[in-house]
């Protein structure tokens, strides 16, 4: 099959990317999830007065804000996910494909992905890459919400840091990992500190994707495929809009 | 030695030569959910060297990102329970709120203190066969691709990816449609007391086709849950959605429903299944004769069965080297809906490890083990416990003030002067069933009570009449169609049918021509919808309201379109007839939302649709045979 353009990664840059592609572009997902370097992370960004410059970011912030988000300085995300995958509906999407292979060939690239019919082979003029790459990746973190019940005054294990997000008595607080963590040791780091926590702080939810924060300089072009990595942008809107916006240039 | 990849949808089958496998392994396990995790563990337990394989990046499946937290009937004893313990324990000492988090945890600990390796985020994509035997695996890992030997593949991904790909023969969907159950979007919402779980019923996908899988997955999570399923506010969509149904291989013992109600089953069991005929859809008039004499002629769709399941019917036939110790196991597709539950599944993942340990210590193939070796094995372990072998009874029945009630045995009677008893009463059922086993010698007596004075004696006879394949009620049953009777039985804890739509049922099991007319009313009749068994817009019966759905209709509707195929099947004078009256009434703009408000994509909707695609695939049956 062929397309104008191969998008990897059902991520926030992705959909932007896909709104102003349509069906001319296809996005191709390992996991079953899309949105989950912010939803699935539970990671709510920041930043949130920054300019979007696309006409369909400001209206996916309208629904985002009619869902609120915002309590104060807080920002919890968790119910924009139906909106988010709003965007994805009926568009080319295909989950739960491994990429396999990303040939370069001479008008183009040639882009294998094994899913469950198996391999498949699509060719495209362009690739854009909204994934994260090890090479990418500064720090990462696994965050979690915790219940605090009100409890006001209580004091954290030092490897875990507190975030500006949650909703009412719910707080996010982030695991730090090292680059080499992977789930397994992420989550005995992470259940380990909530043994030495205060019973009264109840562990609600652990993220099931990693919070990565990159270096700089990510977002780029090298051999012929734009690199965008939805989560090198400060919040979902602008990892959309971004998207959005490289499309509408005509690239 | 050659290599079976699946490629577009289809198996393709290449030569390999001088391949070197970078790790070999006596058990790789396919799957880390419910049944592969357990798989996983007692493989490694018993000194196996085992791969535990899974696409996501932890173990658990439906128990941890299916969000499915409790169990659904099934028998308990077996290695699950100790887990259940330690998850509990863990649960206390880290004080989360969330059990699917600490058996995240404690399932993948649990398999690498057993000696396990785990890959996360990897598949299988090719399986390397030497003549009839899988000898090895090509995976894809976060490091790029590898290939690995191995003594015995478990394919734990509940829907035969794996045996399907190494060229096991399957089965899928039922016979009218091709369809298998609505699948679930399970989601996390946060009420007072910690995260609770919402399950939402959506239509159908095939998980086999990316197309499609990818299409539920996104349409389920963009669905905003009504006002009254909206218990709270969204915190997670689980990243599995609930499929109750897919593949299922064709094994070297197969469980058929009919054998289970002939009390004729397997010799050899590896556990006890306990559950209703657990349907999801709506739609049971479309199941077909064999579950719809249970479930629509006799009322009796949510007693619970017990199935014997043979150790072999996690065996392929003619391919050795793997198992299929998932949902996908060999049962006919009736008695899938019952042998799928959370604690089926971790017992065969436990009888799975067993019996490759036997068969990797005698060097023996997968069906030549002793079963009385593995027997041994699961009776010490509870896995298999005859106590639990108890027919078929009534159970998870509540009170009026939410107490729930003792369960009890059914015995069915073989003594035709006591049918009437039981046919007097709204729970016919027992009864009914019970003429059915009878067969020819209760039919003196049924026809004597079609004279009686008690409607629901002589309404009743003429089910069970119907259900030995004797027309001498046809006229009663015509009269419960012609009057929309909507007396709703009450033999069991939910989906009760409605007379009108038993009576439907078995005129069109009877291939009765006179009632034909009185079918293609329901259809088209403008008025239809003012009888009084539809009494408001979108009425339900007792126990099955869903909003925006009128279910009531939806059954007769239903019914009455599979009546029609039948009898046309059987008389093809009628076919035009019934073709003229599918296009009067499908081709009616109003015909959808007649029946729900809700999305083509939702449960409902997509069952509204299925009507009238099953109608149509009839038409054109009939056309190609002029």
């Amino acid at each position: 099959m062929e397309y104008e353009v191969i998008i990897l990664g059902a991520t926030f840059a992705a959909a932007g990317l896909i709104e102003k592609y349509k069906e001319k572009a296809l996005i191709l997902e390992r996991r079953p999830q899309a949105g989950y370097e912010f939803f699935n992370a539970i990671n709510f960004g920041c930043e949130y007065d920054a300019e979007l410059k696309s006409d369909e970011s400001k209206m996916l912030f309208e629904r985002f804000k009619a869902k609120n988000i915002f309590t104060g300085e807080r920002i919890c995300l968790f119910d924009c996910a139906y909106d988010f995958y709003k965007c994805l509906a009926d568009k080319n999407v295909l989950l739960n494909m491994e990429i396999i292979s990303i040939q370069k060939e001479q008008n183009g690239f040639l882009v294998t992905a094994h899913g469950v019919s198996g391999y498949r082979t699509y060719k495209a003029k362009r690739v854009i890459d909204t994934r994260v790459h090890k090479d990418m990746i500064l720090s990462k973190t696994l965050n979690a919400v915790l219940k605090t019940s009100g409890l006001k005054n209580f004091v954290l294990p030092e490897n875990i840091k507190m975030e500006k997000w949650g909703y009412g008595d719910d707080i996010v607080v982030k695991c730090m990992l090292l680059p080499d963590d992977d789930y397994i040791s992420a989550r005995r780091k992470l259940f380990g500190t909530f043994e030495n926590m205060h019973e009264d702080l109840k562990p609600l939810l652990v993220a099931d994707a990693f919070d990565y924060k990159l270096k700089d300089g990510c977002v780029a072009e090298k051999d012929g495929i734009y690199y965008m990595p939805s989560c090198a942008y400060k919040n979902p809107l602008l990892a959309f809009d971004a998207g959005v916006v490289y499309a509408s240039e005509g690239r | 030695m050659y290599i079976q990849v699946v490629k577009d949808g289809k198996i393709e089958k290449h030569a390999v030569s001088d391949i070197k496998f970078s790790k070999e392994y006596d058990v790789i396990v396919s799957g880390l959910g419910t049944a592969g995790s357990i798989a996983a563990m007692v493989s490694a337990e018993k000194g196996l060297k085992v791969l535990g394989i899974e696409a996501f990046n932890c173990a658990g499946g439906t128990t941890t990102i299916g969000g499915v937290q409790s169990y659904y009937f099934g028998c308990p004893g077996g290695r699950y329970a100790e887990l259940d313990i330690e998850a509990a324990e863990h649960q206390d000492k880290t004080h989360t709120l969330n059990r699917s988090e600490n058996y995240k945890f404690i399932f993948e600990n649990k398999i690498i203190d057993a000696g396990a390796e785990i890959l996360y985020e990897s598949s299988i994509c090719g399986i390397y066969m030497e003549a009839d035997t899988v000898v090895g695996v090509k995976v894809i890992t976060p490091e790029g691709l590898a290939d690995f030997g191995v003594k015995v593949l478990m394919d734990c991904t509940a829907d035969a990816h794996i045996a399907n790909m190494a060229g096991c023969a399957t089965v899928y969907g039922r016979e009218t449609d091709g369809l298998t159950q609505p699948y679930t979007m399970v989601s996390g919402v946060r009420t007072e007391r910690g995260i609770r779980t919402t399950n939402f019923d959506f239509g159908r996908v095939d998980q086999r086709d990316d197309k499609s899988l990818s299409e539920a997955l996104i349409f389920s999570r963009s669905y905003e849950m009504s006002d009254e399923r909206n218990v709270g506010r969204l915190m997670l969509h689980m990243p599995l959605i609930g499929i109750r149904e897919g593949r299922r291989i064709v094994a070297e013992e197969m469980v058929r429903l009919e054998d289970i109600f002939s009390e004729n089953q397997t010799d050899e069991p590896m556990f006890f299944s306990y559950a209703d005929l657990d349907k999801h859809g709506w739609d049971v008039a479309f199941d077909g004769e064999k579950l719809g004499d249970w479930a629509i002629g006799a009322n009796l769709g949510a007693y619970n069965i017990t199935v014997a399941v043979p150790y072999k019917a996690i065996i392929p036939k003619n391919i050795d080297g793997i198992l299929v110790p998932c949902r996908a196991l060999g049962v006919d597709r009736d008695v899938s809906s019952c042998v799928r539950m959370v604690l089926d599944m971790k017992k065969t993942g436990e009888a799975a490890a067993d019996i490759a340990y036997i068969a990797i210590k005698n060097n023996c193939r997968l069906r030549d083990i002793s079963y009385d070796e593995l027997k041994a094995m699961l009776l010490e372990s509870k896995c298999l416990d005859y106590s639990y072998n108890r027919g078929i009874r009534v159970d998870g029945m509540y009170d009026a003030d939410g107490k729930r009630l003792p369960a009890y045995d059914v015995s069915f009677l073989s003594d035709a002067s006591k049918l009437e008893e039981g046919l007097a009463t709204l729970k016919p059922g027992v009864a009914i069933w019970s003429a059915k086993l009878m067969g020819k010698k209760c039919v003196d007596v049924l026809k004597g009570l079609l004279l009686s004075e008690n409607e629901n004696t002589r309404k009743h006879a003429a089910f069970a009449l119907a259900i030995t394949g004797d027309n001498s009620g046809t006229e009663v049953l015509r009269e419960m169609v012609e009057k929309r009777d909507a007396c709703t039985l009450t033999d069991c804890r939910k989906h009760n049918q409605q007379r009108c739509c038993m009576a439907i049922y078995f005129l069109g099991r009877l291939a009765d021509e006179k009632i034909v007319s009185e079918l293609i009313k329901i259809l088209t009749d403008e008025n239809e919808l003012s009888r009084p068994i539809y009494s408001s817009k979108f009425s339900s019966s007792k126990g099955r309201k869903v909003a925006d759905f009128h279910n009531t209709y939806f059954q007769v509707a239903s019914n009455a379109v599979i009546a029609l195929i039948r009898i046309a099947d059987a008389h093809p004078m009628l076919r035009d007839k019934a073709a003229e009256a599918f296009n009067l009434a499908f081709e009616d703009e109003k015909y959808y939302e007649k029946i729900t408000l809700r999305p083509e994509k939702s449960c409902e909707g997509s069952m509204v649709l299925n009507i009238k695609k099953v109608a149509y695939e009839a038409v054109n049956r009939w056309n190609s045979v002029k």
